[in-house]
């Protein structure tokens, strides 16, 4: 090939290069089987993949055993989580839009993503309310056929989307009580910021059918809860800035167990706090909880930790402690029995992702583009 | 309210650009709630009626520095960095009526201010001079003191840009 290029270069030299271009596409046709241009379909979700949100730019999804991106999904520059379903093999994703990128007329909504194209599939518009608070539980489901997306104006609500019908259902005032976190049933909790819980169950339409309130059980000017809560079986676990740890149990009512915490005398003389963004996770296979921990004074609760602690839940007692090479906000665990621990490790716009049970590093994933928020599979 | 933000601009350039001391913050300003929903309802308000007469405030240290005073529960771009001031929204931006609230202490008198921290909106994200102090901050379910949310209410556009940092007036309860 390389022969008869530069012979035909000699014989004409004033021969065009897109001349030039033409014979060897020619000569290559002649010789190789022309290759086929395509599109990958995503293969079904493994538990441990994981979404990771860049704010405004979009939200990438990972391969933990491998560390392969697998895909990306657009979102809007206020999205902060998203639902996957994976009864239905969808993904969806809120978001608000302008006409104009920064003005012009607003639209919100909740964007059906298939899962294996990572394509719109269609959309529900919702009232143009959708909380900007960068925030995984701004949206989430509500038993099988709906999900629910807080709104701030400021005044609170939360708009349902029937997700079955692909329709916009109802607005639920919902003042002084922030977020979805979904539970048992057609229903989900949040918090509130007289330092209550507050369960709404929803009907077979999705409108409001019951509103219970559980008792004070903390202090929003002492030591309030943090707001990223995580999922346990029966119930989520919320752990105040203090690192008093309360269990709840969300059922028709809503019960609180009496908190217990999480450092011991010394560790709180030696000014250990949890801080963070996402700093937080829990496992209910291996009954793990992890917690990014820093030293430092008061109002270090969004401050970066420098190490992560990992708790054997139900005997309350600290297994190992991590200490990691960059501070950073935001970790996440897997759901599996397996579970790995996933770290953003922002100076180097990475990913690590270790083993979850002793923390071991398993593998760096780089080029992340600084993920905000992570959820897990 | 433009009177009021000349007087405070008015102050602050005549600031020193000295370096001010971190400082801790106090309670708490009772919660907005849903009253602030109706935006044109605010300079009705008595946190505003207060402000009228915070307007012969003692300066120190330099408002493009994390480190000023009045940003003890600051979290975002500093418009000063930004084409704006401490008090105005850069060109093309609009300010958000609706706030949330810090308490910060002013090292040069030793007393306690309310401060608003008015988010200025329309634009993309400026970017410069990033701050985060959070003494004091709740979370979001205390919208009040919370600075994880985009305070682009009653705005055009939520698109966020910048953030300014008015004193509301003097506050009663230390830190």
């Amino acid at each position: 090939m390389r022969t008869l290029y530069y012979a035909c270069a000699k014989r004409t030299r004033r021969v065009s290069f897109g001349t030039l271009l033409l014979l060897f596409a020619t000569v290559t046709v002649a010789e190789i089987e022309p290759e086929e241009l395509g599109t990958v379909t995503l293969s079904p979700p493994q538990p441990h993949w994981l979404v990771s949100l860049v704010g405004g730019d979009g939200a990438y999804i990972w391969d933990g055993d491998t560390g392969e991106m697998q895909g990306k999904l657009n979102i809007s520059p206020y999205t902060s989580g998203v639902v996957i379903d994976q009864k239905r093999e969808m993904i969806y994703v809120p978001g608000s839009y302008y006409a104009r990128r920064t003005y012009g007329e607003r639209t919100d909504v909740v964007t059906f993503t298939d899962f294996a194209t990572l394509s719109p599939q269609t959309e529900v518009i919702v009232p143009t309310k959708l909380a900007a608070v960068f925030h995984r539980a701004v949206i989430n489901p509500i038993g099988e056929d709906f999900i629910g997306l807080y709104n701030m104006t400021p005044a609170m609500s939360v708009s349902i989307v029937d997700v079955a019908k692909q329709v916009f259902v109802v607005e639920i005032s919902t003042p002084g009580c922030a977020l979805v976190y979904p539970a048992s049933g057609r229903r989900f909790m949040q918090i509130c910021g007289d330092g209550t819980l507050q369960l709404i169950t929803l009907d077979r339409d999705g409108r409001e059918s019951q509103r219970v309130r559980s008792a004070v059980f903390f202090d929003p000017e002492d030591d309030p809860v943090f707001d990223y809560a995580v999922p346990m079986q029966a119930g989520w676990i919320l752990v105040s800035f203090d690192a008093q740890v309360y269990e709840v149990t969300v059922a028709d009512e809503i019960s609180v167990a009496e908190p217990w915490s999480l450092l011991t005398e010394e560790e709180r003389g030696e000014n250990w706090r949890i801080g963070g963004h996402e700093a937080i996770a829990y496992n209910s296979e291996k009954d793990l909880l992890l917690t990014l921990m820093h030293q430092g004074g008061e109002y270090g609760h969004e401050d970066p930790g420098t190490e992560i602690w990992g708790y054997d839940f139900a005997n309350r007692r600290r297994g190992y402690r991590l200490e990691l090479e960059e501070p950073t906000t935001t970790i996440a665990v897997s759901a599996d029995e397996e579970p790995l621990l996933f770290v953003v490790a922002p100076s180097s716009r990475a990913l690590q992702v270790r083993t979850a049970v002793t923390g071991r590093l398993l593998r760096t994933i780089t080029e992340t583009g600084s993920p905000t928020l992570l959820q897990r599979f | 309210m433009n009177k009021l933000i000349a007087l405070l601009d008015a102050r602050v350039n005549r600031t020193t650009r000295s370096l001010a001391k971190r400082l801790s913050r106090r309670g708490f300003l009772a919660r907005f709630g849903t009253l602030l929903v109706g935006v044109g309802a605010f300079p009705l308000l008595p946190v505003v009626r207060e402000a009228a007469a915070a307007n012969d405030i003692p300066e120190l240290g330099d408002p493009r520095s994390c480190d000023y005073w009045r940003y003890c529960g600051f979290h975002g771009s500093l418009c000063s960095c930004c084409g704006g001031t401490l008090t105005q929204c850069p060109p093309g931006t609009e300010a958000s009526p609706v706030t949330w609230v810090g308490t910060c202490r002013n090292p040069s008198d030793g007393k306690h201010y309310l401060i608003s921290y008015n988010d200025c909106c329309g634009k993309t994200y400026c970017g410069r001079c990033y701050c985060q102090r959070s003494e004091g901050a709740k979370p979001v379910y205390v919208p009040s003191k919370a600075n994880n949310i985009l305070w682009c209410f009653g705005t055009q556009s939520h698109s966020y840009h910048c953030t300014v940092a008015l004193v509301y007036g003097e506050s009663s309860q230390p830190a």
